[in-house]
């Protein structure tokens, strides 16, 4: 039967390549043009058009801003006001949230003690795994609870695509895609969802730059190493009214740093292994319409707030476990973090960093989240029960204690910028890829990137400084 | 010393896959070969063992060797001087052949390959394709009838479907013509027909012909062509559905001007040109330029066009013809 | 998981004006059970149409072996099941792109019982576009005139009843945002499936030349496989050498996809009353 129909099939095909034959080249053309005659018949005599009180609304706002010179930079200028108000609005309740949790953990080791617990279940435990949950909660959660609202709210009226139309210029010179951009915006939240976002690129090619590059958009999970930086070492010496705002100019910058060195790593591929011209592409500018609130809150509370978080919580237990067992093993008189830290040195100074930050990013590549904490658990080391709530603090421990400087803050941003992605996104990146060379490069391009950078910065400062 | 060394080895290792290559007879000729025996017996030309070494570039000695080594794996027979293929032979021209002017189909269509270097893309890539994957292709490609310059693709029993056309110096002048088929060989001449905006499905009108030379109309603008140019192209007659093109561009609007869309030039292809069909950039659609973006020439424009706002880059706006249209009134 | 990221939020549903109601994730999935499906073009409001009907209660993946997100979930209406399928949204089924060959497949392959076509009621003339495609494929569309609070907002009204008579098929103002009209656009769709009214769909019109050319080929087809239902859709895509079905002619696979029960389905479908 199925032989049968087999050779049914293949002279119904015969016949139509005979007809195709006859056809002009123009057939499709001919069939699209005539389904829209139609289209055009039958919406003209259904539809009655008068002056709605927002008929030309749209084109209004999109004047302003799609404009020429200033789309750009009030597109720079929102995205700074975005970070100004994640920062500020985020200050108060992370203190907070730091002071609960942390007192809490306070009572929990007591209650330990007071249980007699061996020292090392009550160290594991609330110094190590607790510590790590209630820092990457308290750092973490307030300013996603207000980044991801406002972000949604833009995703949903509809501005997205104006940022991919204002940008379009520059993504096309390096051989890139325009869509490039919407894959970018939503690698701010989560470069895996920037790498699946990669889809509506239709073109191959240009599909793997926008995969490959979209690890260099600091996601939200980078946020706080970029803040913190921000604040203890630019904002610290000016007036508290100022920080904030410097200290989300500081993100921005770094969020600049991170599209040149997109523009320049696309430009690079497009020259080297995946060369090619910008094709073209259609973008369409829907109509502005109003969030729905409730849409809002669910996708930037339960989609985005809680799937970050929840994945920030997974990596940040095992790491707080982690680094406090390292901290406490003992090999000699040395603990594992000092001997592993001091290893790491001679390639952390090189680059402008130090053996502990690096040994934290080694904790870190399932979740970039967790920089932060590891890199001051693994300055604290054993049992040091300090509150790490105040920005002066922290600034005493890094500076005085850690011996770090503007060189040191400088490169760390530039690493945490630049460096490989976390294992879910190249998990992702696999996923969608299919490919383990992709994977792969995807992986080690931005770390051979992030070293290089920072070898550079590091050595030409230091030689301006001696030659000082 | 030690650079001495390496430099050494990685010279060894450089000249041993240099040269390597000259001492075996190549899988790639063998199918340049039989792709080269596939088209002469469709022509019904005869294949010595000279037009073979003149066409693979290769000395005799050598044509000897891929004669040879295709004997021995019973691709060809020689009789009386004539290389012949045989039905296994026949099939792997046929094979590469059909790779050949399919991967050139694919390039045009989906990749932003110039016309021009096209042909040595796929004489690259021909050798790569399994038949599997060169099936597949022809069905993601939805079966095309030619390639990219016109010639005629064969179905997988060899099968040619369509018409050749007559050489343009053989065609009766104003009579309107489409081009079906240009020869991409020899480069230098396929690259200047192409410079002249002739690519297959141009229309043009052949004003003059002489023993100097051909006249001849093309969008509006006057070409001469020498007889040796002119016979590399096919044409068959015009359909007579076609309109001249007219030469004001979606590009030339300014935000707040609208138009009525003639034709998207035959340059867009492929994919591009069904998304903007699909979009709605048909003849007579209504079109309002809408915004204009950064960098003046740089960003692309977006455009009303069937009650969506659609941006698009300039390398396409400069590719759709327009109508404009003054008056307010034809809005609805 | 990541997925879930971009997931949608799906509004309560209001289905005050009809006299049935909705269970968003009411249908178990192993029970029979109508398949439909949303199509629609971009930015219609299709996927808020499609959380509107289901809830939370979805399942989000991958079409089998492409990287499209797919999400499907099912509910209760009246006394019926219905599992939905949200399908890409396209401007066209003849382009070619992935999604538009994952759309244009299913609704082809999978038959649904009911496809949902969301037009924008702002932009009625495009989204004709892909309506009059879809019509071409099968009988089974109920159209929702998604936007009309937009609409209104631009001073545009539409005669829905006369679209409807234009198209053959039911057509229902909705606001997918509000739950507007929604209980009439299920109810027209409960019809349909249960074969309460019959669709006259409205077919493109073609030159005399193609017309002939595609009855040539109808007839071939329908002598060879007198199953198939869209033999002239099927003259119409092998004119344009459109590739899946040239593939299904050529591996004799045609007359089987027609055959096949819904494979994505948990349970075969053979006890469903359609």
């Amino acid at each position: 039967m199925h032989h049968k129909d087999y050779m049914k099939g293949l002279s119904i095909l015969q016949k139509a390549r005979a007809l195709r034959e006859a056809l002009s080249d123009d057939f499709r053309d001919i069939l699209v043009e005539g389904i829209y005659t139609e289209s055009e018949r039958i919406a003209g005599s259904v539809s009655h058009f008068e002056d709605g009180e927002r008929k030309n609304w749209d084109i209004k706002i999109d004047r302003i801003v799609t404009h020429p010179l200033w789309g750009l930079p009030l597109m720079f200028l929102g995205l700074a006001v975005v970070f100004w108000v994640t920062i500020v609005g985020a200050n108060y309740p992370s203190q907070f949230l730091a002071t609960l949790l942390f007192s809490i953990g306070d009572y929990g080791a007591r209650l330990f003690e007071w249980l007699h617990m061996p020292w090392w279940i009550t160290g594991f435990i609330w110094h190590g795994v607790y510590k790590g949950l209630a820092w990457v909660t308290s750092v973490m959660l307030p300013p996603m609870m207000i980044f991801f609202p406002i972000f949604t709210i833009l995703e949903d009226l509809g501005y997205l695509p104006r940022v991919a139309f204002n940008t379009d210029w520059l993504f096309k010179k390096v051989g890139a895609h325009g869509k490039q951009a919407l894959t970018m915006t939503m690698g701010f939240g989560c470069n895996a969802a920037g790498v699946i976002s990669a889809r509506i690129i239709e073109s191959p090619r240009e599909k793997l730059i926008a995969i490959l590059t979209n690890n260099f958009v600091p996601c939200n999970g980078r946020f706080p190493t970029l803040i913190m930086l921000g604040i203890v070492f630019f904002a610290s010496t000016s007036p508290s009214s100022f920080s904030s705002i410097i200290a989300a100019g500081a993100v921005v910058g770094s969020v600049l740093v991170g599209i040149i060195f997109t523009l320049i790593v696309s430009w690079l591929l497009t020259k080297t292994i995946l060369k090619g011209e910008a094709s073209a592409f259609t973008l369409e500018l829907p109509p502005y319409r109003r969030p729905s609130i409730m849409r809002v809150v669910y996708t930037s509370i339960i989609d985005r707030t809680i799937f970050v978080l929840r994945r920030a919580i997974i990596m940040a237990a095992p790491a707080g476990g982690a680094i406090w067992l390292m901290a406490n093993i003992h090999i000699g008189n040395e603990s594992l973090v000092k001997i592993v830290s001091d290893f790491l040195t001679p390639l952390g100074t090189a680059i402008g960093l130090d053996g502990v930050i690096l040994l934290a990013y080694i904790i870190a590549i399932p979740a970039n989240e967790i920089v932060v904490p590891t890199i001051i658990m693994g300055y604290l080391g054993v049992g040091a029960m300090t509150d790490l709530n105040s920005l002066s603090e922290l600034r005493h421990l890094l500076v005085d204690q850690a011996g770090w400087t503007l060189l040191t803050a400088s490169c760390l941003m530039l690493f945490a910028v630049l460096h490989n992605p976390c294992s879910t996104t190249i998990l992702t990146i696999w996923k969608e890829t299919r490919s383990r060379k992709w994977t792969l490069i995807s992986a080690f391009m931005p770390l051979l990137i992030a070293f290089i950078v920072t070898f550079i910065v590091a050595q030409l400062w230091r030689l301006l400084q001696s030659g000082i | 010393m030690i650079i001495v060394y390496i430099g050494t080895l990685f010279l060894g290792i450089y000249l041993i896959v240099r040269l390597y290559p000259l001492y075996r007879v190549k899988r790639e000729n063998i199918e340049d070969a039989l792709k080269f025996l596939y088209t002469s017996h469709q022509e019904n030309n005869i294949v010595t063992l000279e037009t073979l070494a003149g066409r693979l570039k290769i000395s005799k000695g050598a044509a000897i060797r891929h004669i040879e080594e295709m004997t021995n794996k019973g691709l060809v027979s020689m009789s009386g001087g004539h290389i012949k293929l045989t039905v296994s032979g026949s099939a792997l021209g046929l094979q590469i052949l059909r790779a050949h002017r399919l991967w050139e189909r694919y390039l045009s269509d989906y990749t932003d390959v110039p016309l021009q270097k096209i042909h040595d893309h796929a004489e690259k890539h021909e050798h790569k394709l399994k038949e599997e994957e060169i099936k597949r292709l022809e069905t993601q490609l939805g079966y095309p009838k030619r390639d990219p310059h016109g010639d005629i693709i064969p179905d997988k029993v060899g099968e040619y479907t369509g018409e050749l056309g007559v050489s343009l110096t053989d065609w009766p002048s104003n009579q309107p013509a489409r081009v079906v088929h240009i020869e991409d060989e020899p480069q230098s001449i396929f690259t200047q027909i192409l410079n002249e905006g002739i690519i297959p499905g141009s229309n043009l009108v052949v004003k003059e012909a002489t023993q100097t030379g051909v006249r001849l109309e093309i969008e509006d603008q006057e070409i001469w062509l020498v007889p040796i140019v002119a016979s590399n192209i096919y044409v068959t007659p015009a359909p007579v559905r076609e309109e001249l093109r007219e030469k004001i561009l979606l590009s030339d609007l300014t935000p707040g001007q609208k138009a009525r869309v003639v034709n998207i030039s035959r340059d867009i292809k492929g994919f591009l040109r069904r998304r903007l069909f699909d979009l709605g950039f048909t003849k007579g659609a209504l079109v309002e330029a809408a915004l204009r973006s950064s960098f003046g020439k740089g960003g692309p424009s977006a455009y009303h066009i069937r009650g969506t706002l659609i941006a698009l880059r300039r390398e396409q706006t400069e590719k759709i013809y327009i109508d404009p249209v003054e008056d307010e009134s034809a809005n609805q | 998981m990541i997925t879930n990221f971009k997931r949608l939020l799906g509004q309560s549903n209001s289905c005050d004006t009809c006299s049935q109601h909705i269970e968003s994730g009411g249908a178990e999935l192993s029970q029979q059970h109508y398949l439909i499906t949303v199509a629609g073009n971009p930015n219609t409001g299709k996927s808020t149409l499609f959380n509107g009907l289901t809830g939370l209660k979805q399942h989000v993946g991958n079409w089998p072996g492409k990287t499209v997100m797919r999400a499907e979930g099912g509910f209760r209406y009246g006394t019926e099941n219905y599992k939905i399928v949200d399908l890409p949204g396209t401007y066209s089924l003849l382009a070619g792109s992935v999604e538009e060959e994952i759309a244009r497949d299913f609704i082809l392959f999978e038959d649904p019982d009911a496809v949902i076509v969301v037009m924008d009621a702002t932009a009625v003339e495009r989204n004709l576009n892909l309506t009059l495609q879809i019509l071409e494929i099968t009988d089974h569309v109920v159209v929702a005139l998604n936007l009309m609070d937009e609409a209104r907002r631009k001073g545009i009204t539409i005669d829905h009843k006369g679209l409807s008579k234009e198209l053959g098929v039911p057509v229902i103002p909705t606001v997918a945002r509000t739950g507007e009209g929604i209980g009439y656009l299920m109810q027209a769709v409960s019809d349909l499936v249960e074969g309460r009214i019959q669709t006259n769909p409205r077919r493109i019109q073609l030159d005399h030349v193609l017309e002939e050319m595609v009855n040539e080929l109808v007839y071939e087809i329908k002598k060879s496989f007198p199953h198939l239902k869209n033999s002239r859709w099927i003259a119409l895509r092998l004119l344009d050498g459109d590739s899946s079905i040239y593939k299904a002619f050529e591996t004799g696979e045609i007359e089987d996809l027609f055959k096949k029960v819904h494979p994505y389905d948990l349970k075969s479908t053979a006890e469903n009353p359609a």
